[in-house]
Parts: structure tokens; C-alpha cells; sequence
């Protein structure tokens, strides 16, 4: 972490909401991409985002950050947990149709205007979010970090706070799921 | 190279990841073995369609979010400072609060007897403190957190869990009336928790784990050791 982001903490800690602006303005992009990619709307995405936010800000003093870690790490982890809740929150208390439904639209959205190759190709997209929707919370995340993150197995089990035997058992089990749907949605 | 270590090694392959002497004998099992090399070229298949999926990504209102980011780390600073401010609230409030602490006290002391015998929680169909529910829970936690891979839930009946939900909804009320937001917070936890055990699929031993890993990451034993240490929430109702 360079020198720079040390003080932004170090003031953000103390309690200075320009240093605490600066340190959202930085990472809120890639936060946000994050958590749009998990659940495909835009509504849904923000909440995760502010979530993750006021969740670190209110336990930055537990952050105990030097030059060999960063920020930016310890923010995406708690994004990564604000969207597993999120959903595991709304799955409990909401329908999961609502869910697919998201994504679907997500889908529809990028099929505009677009030469027939585009649309055969838009489509197989639609099922495979729509196969995504299907997957549990941590296998869903675990092929967004991935695949849409591009993280390695290394950094996906950081940011996940597990090991990576048990990211790639998941990737796997996921990805064989995603392959059973597919096959079944497209007659194979 | 052997077909577990072959997989073990598949995504470090497609990140570029191995060494030379790793990559060499990678690809003399890709060649060698059928399965592995139909494993190898489904995952790699999969992966690039999921790939294709990608979202773009549209704008969002980034400066509103700040806003109500702001809005939700602000105390509500103009009320604290008038409070300070004014030696007559002060008066009144320092009043209120040793009449309050006193009034508990008496409280705790004619009610003790009554609550030990109260405190039988598994048994009564209503848990009247935040102690007596963590106690309630503790067997269910250690049920999950101690058992990785094994189907603990077995022996958790649904009928205690579905028990366990109500009375954390009463004293969620509780905690709201009371404004306690470490609490709330703490209670939300456990509701995740409790909700995941209710709809868990026992077919699946790796779920019962994930609970466990769930109760670990959101720290709710510690998290209730630090409630029963500072003895918050005894009041009887």
C-alpha cells in the first residue's frame, strides 16, 4: 500500500470525511462492478455497494493495514460478504423468481439492435446467467470472481476467507452444474 | 502425473500459472488420458461461454450512494450538541438515568431467584433475556461450528430452530425499542444463521460445513461471549 492510501486511512480512522470521500472515490467503481455482476441490477448493486461502504467505515479501526496490504483487498472481502448476505437475506424473504427475472432483463438490455449472430449469441448469455441465478450464494460468487473478476484461485480464497482446495471444489461442482443446465436448455 | 493432481493443476493452467517442468508434465496427461483431457477441454469450454455472459456494467448514481453513506456514519450531531449544551437537560438526563439504574438494580434483586429458575430455555416457550437465548443457541452453534463434514444438523430438530426464530424476533424488538444496534446487528447474524439451518438440504454434507463456516465468519460466538461479559440485556419482562 503506498503512502498515500496509509494517511487516507490513518485520517479516514480518525474520523475525516474527506479522507473517507477519497478512499470512495477510489474503489467505488470496481466495487460497484462487483456487485453488479453478482446481481444483475442496478438497484440491488447500490444497496451492496453502500453496504459495503458503511460496513468498513464502521470497522476501519479493526483494520490494521501496512505496506504489505492493501485497502483495496480488505474492501473487496467486504464486498464479497455484503453480497453473500444480501441475497441470502433476500432468498429467505423473498421469491427467487424475482431473482431470475433480474438477470433475464440484464440479458434482454444488450439484445438490442443487434444482427441475428449477435442475438444467437446474446441468447446462450441469457441462459447462462440465467444457469448462474440457479447456482447457490458462494458458487455464484465464486464464477463471478472468476470469470467477470478475472481473480486467480489465490485471490478468490483471500477474498473469501477459505482455502483454495475448497475455491476450486466449488468451481468445479459450479461449472458442472452451469454444463447440466446449459445441456438440458439447449436439447443437447 | 496422476489424474487428482492433473485436475488439481487445471485452473493454474489456464491462468499461465505453472512451472515449466509442471506445464511439461501437465501436458503429457492431457495427451495420455481421455477423461482428463475431456475433463480439461469441458471446463475450459464451460468456462469461456460463462465468459460470454458478461454484463456490462451501467453507470450508477455513485454521488447519491455517498449521501446515504454519509447520512448513515453521521450521529445525530445538532441533537448531542444541544443536549451538552443545556445544564438543565443535562440535569434531567443524569436525573432519569441513576433513577433508571437504580430501578434495574431492584429489579435484578427481587427477580433473581425467580429468573435462575426461569433460565430453562430448551424447555419454555419463551426465552425472557438475551442470556438465557444465547445459552438456548450455544448447542446449536457448537453443533455446526465443531462438525466440519458432517451432518450435524441430524440431531438440531426444526421445532427448536423455528423456536429459536420467534424468540429472536421478540428480542429484536426489544433491541429496537432499546436502540441497541450492536445487538441488532448481533441478532441479524444469527437470524442468517438460523434461516440457513432451517432450509438446509441435509442431503449435502458440504451445506452443514458452510453453516459452520457461515457462524465462524459473522464471529456470533464471540460476538455473544462479549454480550454475556458485559451482562447488557437481563431484564426481565
Amino acid at each position: 500500500m503506498n503512502s498515500n492510501e496509509v494517511d487516507r486511512v490513518a485520517l479516514a480512522k480518525a474520523g475525516d470525511r474527506g479522507a473517507m470521500h477519497e478512499l470512495y472515490e477510489r474503489n467505488r467503481s470496481r466495487i460497484y462492478s462487483l456487485a453488479y455482476r453478482y446481481a444483475g441490477n442496478v438497484a440491488d448493486a447500490e444497496d451492496i455497494l453502500q453496504d459495503t461502504f458503511i460496513k468498513a467505515f464502521q470497522s476501519l479501526q479493526k483494520c490494521q493495514l501496512n505496506e504489505n496490504s492493501y485497502f483495496a483487498t480488505w474492501l473487496y472481502r467486504i464486498a464479497v460478504n455484503c453480497s453473500l448476505d444480501h441475497f441470502r437475506r433476500r432468498r429467505r424473504h423473498k421469491d427467487n423468481v424475482e431473482l431470475s427475472e433480474n438477470l433475464a432483463a440484464a440479458a434482454g438490455n444488450e439484445e438490442d439492435a443487434t444482427p441475428e449472430s449477435e442475438y444467437v449469441r446474446n441468447e446462450s448469455a441469457s441462459q447462462v446467467r440465467r444457469g448462474l441465478e440457479r447456482l447457490t450464494e458462494r458458487k455464484r460468487m465464486v464464477v463471478v470472481l472468476r470469470h467477470y473478476q478475472q481473480l486467480k484461485i489465490g485471490e478468490i480464497a483471500e477474498t473469501m476467507g477459505c482455502s483454495q482446495g475448497s475455491v476450486k471444489k466449488q468451481l468445479f461442482r459450479a461449472l458442472g452444474q452451469l454444463k447440466k443446465e446449459l445441456s438440458a436448455s439447449m436439447g443437447e | 502425473m496422476k489424474c487428482k493432481k492433473f485436475e488439481d493443476l487445471i485452473f493454474a493452467n489456464l491462468d499461465g500459472q505453472l512451472a515449466e517442468a509442471e506445464k511439461a508434465g501437465f501436458e503429457s496427461h492431457l495427451r495420455a488420458c481421455p477423461a482428463c483431457s475431456a475433463r480439461f477441454e469441458e471446463i475450459r469450454k464451460i468456462g469461456s461461454l460463462v465468459q460470454t455472459a458478461a454484463i456490462t456494467v451501467p453507470g450508477a448514481d455513485f454521488d447519491k450512494s455517498w449521501r446515504k453513506i454519509a447520512a448513515a456514519l453521521s450521529p445525530a450531531l445538532p441533537r448531542q450538541i444541544f443536549w451538552l449544551r443545556s445544564p438543565r437537560w443535562l440535569l434531567i438526563t443524569a436525573g432519569f438515568l441513576a433513577f433508571f439504574i437504580l430501578g434495574v438494580a431492584a429489579a435484578r434483586l427481587y427477580f433473581f431467584s425467580a429468573r435462575t429458575e426461569m433460565a430453562a430455555p430448551l424447555d419454555a416457550p419463551f426465552m425472557y433475556s438475551a442470556q438465557d437465548y444465547f445459552a438456548a443457541l450455544q448447542p446449536v452453534l457448537t453443533e455446526f461450528s465443531n462438525a466440519p463434514g458432517q451432518d450435524g444438523g441430524n440431531t438440531i430438530g426444526q421445532a427448536r430452530i423455528r423456536l429459536l426464530l420467534g424468540n429472536l424476533r421478540i428480542l429484536r424488538l426489544r433491541a429496537d425499542k432499546n436502540r441497541d444496534s450492536s445487538l441488532l446487528r448481533l441478532l441479524d447474524d444469527i437470524e442468517l444463521v438460523l434461516l440457513e439451518i432451517a432450509h438446509l438440504d441435509r442431503s449435502d454434507s458440504e451445506n452443514t460445513w458452510l453453516i459452520g463456516t457461515l457462524i465462524r465468519e459473522k464471529g456470533i460466538p464471540m460476538k455473544m461471549k462479549v454480550f454475556k461479559f458485559a451482562d447488557r440485556k437481563t431484564v426481565q419482562i
